[in-house]
């Protein structure tokens, strides 16, 4: 939302070079999720939505100390419980703070047919603009995460902006600033990757966590939220992160050659129409008129 | 000759041999430490000890026939009698507070609630599997003084205890709900306070209650 302050890398269905294309360079920023320092007190919930202005909608009990079973349009930072019993008998509770990822390789972006509706900042943020939002939904169908929500009221989609107006201004996110374990870090990509894989070291030789790594997934470019998990090898206990998401088949598909095709089939379909035209001509009306029939005159 | 070894260095003889008891603390004769207890400063006594709580599901494994604190100070209104297992009261309580709410003040604002919306009872899986109790349904949790109606939570975190060879399970209370509130607004809750099933006793030296730990029945509504 703040186009002064950040420029855009990719653009959605925007024909031509990106306005203001190389003009400054900035590095890519990352958030940094410990889960194994999570202890779910939601202070990051409170602080999304406090910052953000959203309004408050009625939730249900459902089982769980989890807020709601997924994120709304209005609360775009959850964090997702669940109870892992392990083979030695011993349980884990599982915290992950889910959000948008902000990935390399945008599924939203991509499939998003609305000129300049999604951007990508050089630092990596992917953000909504609303005021271009035509509300197809298509971004929904594009991520990987499950993260864009519809607002039927406005009939536009939102999701997390990685607080682009604080960091536009060289401020951490609000979930950052109100964690109060230190497991939420933000700086530099390249930092974070740092420090996620030096907390997994950790992990495995000193917790006894040997499957303790940095999730960081490559199907979609790597992402600008990665996480340290206990167990890297199964991503999907901790509330059904997908071990290794990528934008949907029928996005690519339908963005890469079945566009050209449609282009193809369109352009071929006028071509082919101007050659009948050169090898037959036009039309013409067949003036001849029927003999009358015998016995027709009285 | 053997030696101590460990993670510690030995303050002593390191070849000392354990038959002769040689003492950590070489300062003192005796070789021990020494305790020093400022004389009436404690109510029940210089030295600390241990007590059941006055509703337990065991006696005191250290002295069967001091259970409970004898100082510890009780209310004594009508209202405040004690259950034991033998009455039916045969499941551990324990009260406690959610980083969600603050005390009794933040069921009326609608951000609190948004997080957590209503009270619940944290119930152990087994018991909720052998009680026929599904996460969601409403049930009655009542001691000696009083009941609290809630939904159930059914939770793996809280294992059976095997203390003194009986199974003894344990039931979770967040105290954040009472008589008016956005959810006891909307009839989401029995409208009585988790303290009307705690006991009035309170600990003769810091005066913390004791509603860590009580006795209780719990059943399907």
């Amino acid at each position: 939302m703040s186009q002064a302050t950040l420029r855009i890398q990719k653009i959605s269905g925007h024909a031509g070079s990106i306005p203001g294309e190389g003009a400054q360079r900035q590095s890519a920023v990352a958030k940094l999720i410990d889960t194994t320092t999570c202890i779910g007190c939601k202070a990051c919930e409170v602080a999304c939505v406090e910052w953000n202005d959203m309004p408050f909608s009625p939730t249900e009990f459902n089982n769980t100390y989890q807020t709601m079973p997924e994120t709304r349009w209005n609360y775009w930072n959850l964090i997702l419980f669940s109870e892992r019993e392990k083979e030695d008998g011993s349980l884990m509770w599982l915290m992950r703070k889910n959000q948008c990822m902000h990935c390399a390789e945008p599924g939203c972006l991509e499939a998003c047919p609305s000129d300049g509706a999604i951007v990508q900042y050089t630092n990596g943020i992917v953000d909504f603009q609303q005021d271009k939002c035509i509300g197809c939904g298509y971004c929904i169908t594009g991520c990987p995460f499950n993260i864009p929500k519809f607002n039927k009221e406005t009939k536009r989609v939102y999701k997390c902006t990685l607080c682009v107006d604080r960091v536009g201004e060289g401020l951490e996110p609000a979930c950052i600033k109100s964690c109060p374990t230190g497991c939420l870090h933000f700086g530099s990509k390249d930092d974070m990757r740092v420090l996620a894989e030096q907390r997994a070291e950790q992990l495995r030789t000193h917790f006894n966590f040997p499957d303790a790594g940095v999730y960081d997934p490559p199907g979609v470019g790597g992402t600008g939220v990665i996480y340290v998990l206990h167990d890297a090898k199964q991503p999907d206990l901790y509330g059904g992160l997908p071990k290794d998401p990528r934008i949907p088949l029928s996005v690519r598909l339908w963005k890469g050659p079945l566009k050209w095709l449609g282009n193809l089939a369109m352009v071929g379909g006028v071509i082919g129409l101007f050659v009948h035209y050169l090898r037959f001509g036009p039309k013409e009306r067949n003036v001849e008129l029927k003999e009358p029939h015998e016995g027709a005159e009285p | 000759m053997q030696k101590w070894v460990g993670v510690d260095v030995p303050d002593f003889k390191v070849d000392s041999k354990p038959a002769d008891h040689m003492g950590p603390f070489i300062m003192n004769a005796e070789g021990v430490g020494r305790l020093f207890a400022p004389l009436a400063l404690l109510a029940d006594g210089p030295f600390p000890e241990h007590y059941e709580p006055v509703e337990s599901p065991i006696d005191n494994p250290l002295h069967p026939k001091q259970t409970h604190n004898p100082v510890a100070k009780r209310f004594t209104s009508a209202d405040d009698k004690y259950g034991s297992p033998k009455d039916g009261y045969n499941i551990v309580c324990t009260t406690y507070r959610l980083t969600e709410h603050y005390h009794y003040w933040t069921k009326n604002n609608p951000m609190n609630v948004q997080l957590v919306p209503e009270p619940f009872v944290e119930i152990p899986a087994e018991l909720a599997n052998d009680m026929g109790i599904r996460g969601g349904e409403t049930v009655k949790v009542s001691s000696a003084r009083g009941h609290y109606v809630a939904k159930a939570m059914v939770t793996k975190r809280i294992k059976p205890m095997t203390i003194d060879g009986k199974k003894v399970y344990q039931i979770g209370l967040p105290i954040h709900w009472g008589y008016r509130g956005i959810a006891e607004d909307e009839n989401k809750t029995a409208k009585t306070l988790a303290n009307s099933l705690s006991p009035a006793v309170i600990d003769p030296n810091a005066f913390t209650p004791e509603f860590k730990g009580f006795l209780v029945k719990l059943e399907r509504v």
